[in-house]
């Protein structure tokens, strides 16, 4: 049958992490610079895709408005013709 | 009020931050990522430390959100493969074997270290925390606090509670055996 662990058994196996030795870490620096940049430059990417994004809608929005207004217009003038025929008859 | 560069908090910090990563993450690879992370992140909020706690304990804290939500993903990852394979053998998935690969294991203890390891790595994330700042890092109560945010009295209760859940871990483990 398998011993339970008493208290100081516990004890004895969490000394064990004790003797996890620290390991020697190299300079990674330069790499944490580069992906610094990398990331600055894809958020610069990113906002000027925004920017392009919002002028194009922006330009949509124009050329959209300009067409309502030319029909409106031509509504308006469609209605207007047959009132303008009538006032040629009664002339 | 000291303004810190990134160069000087690397230096200061860089070995404390990987060994701590690979208490987590028991992986040289994954660790060096981690570290990575911290860095890129401490760069990102420079700005925003406050100096009101130390630069260490605030990059520790870093280092171990860090360290949990690579954990995390890589959970979610390992359970997405798994659904994959269920989907194809209509079979439950065996517990896949853990391979730990840190280096500041001595041969002598690697067996023995490694059971408890996978003891820790399945303790709710607070107590794991608690564990490896006290026990692996051998920092005292009250800077492990600082980092954790919480009070000594708290803390301790906290590492009370882990040892318990950890030995009937390694009970459960014994009996598997």
């Amino acid at each position: 049958m398998n011993k339970i662990p008493s208290k100081q058994d516990m004890e004895d196996e969490l000394y064990l992490l004790e003797h996890i030795q620290r390991v020697p870490h190299g300079n990674s620096l330069p790499q944490i610079l580069k992906r610094i940049e990398a990331r600055k430059e894809r958020v610069s990417a990113s906002q000027i895709l925004v920017a392009a994004s919002l002028l194009f809608l922006l330009l949509s929005a124009d050329v959209l408005a300009a067409r309502m207004s030319k029909k409106t217009a031509q509504q308006q003038l469609n209605n207007l013709l047959p009132q303008t025929e009538m006032l040629m008859y009664d002339e | 009020m000291h303004h810190h560069s990134l160069e000087e908090l690397y230096q200061l910090h860089h070995e404390r931050v990987f060994n701590l990563a690979l208490h987590y993450v028991q992986q040289v690879e994954d660790a060096e990522e981690i570290t990575q992370d911290v860095f890129v992140k401490v760069h990102e909020k420079l700005h925003t430390f406050q100096g009101l706690s130390e630069a260490g304990t605030w990059i520790y804290r870093i280092t171990i959100n860090t360290a949990l939500d690579y954990l995390r993903a890589r959970k979610a990852n390992k359970r997405a493969f798994w659904l994959r394979v269920v989907s194809i053998h209509e079979k439950k998935p065996e517990q896949e074997a853990q391979t730990l690969n840190h280096p500041g294991i001595q041969l002598e203890h690697k067996e023995a270290l490694q059971r408890l390891l996978r003891a820790i790595n399945k303790l709710p994330e607070r107590q794991r925390s608690a564990l490896i700042l006290l026990k692996m890092e051998g920092l005292s109560t009250e800077e492990a606090a600082r980092i954790m945010e919480l009070t000594p009295k708290a803390l301790e209760s906290l590492f009370q509670r882990a040892k318990a859940q950890l030995k009937i871990l390694l009970e459960q483990s014994k009996e598997h055996e």
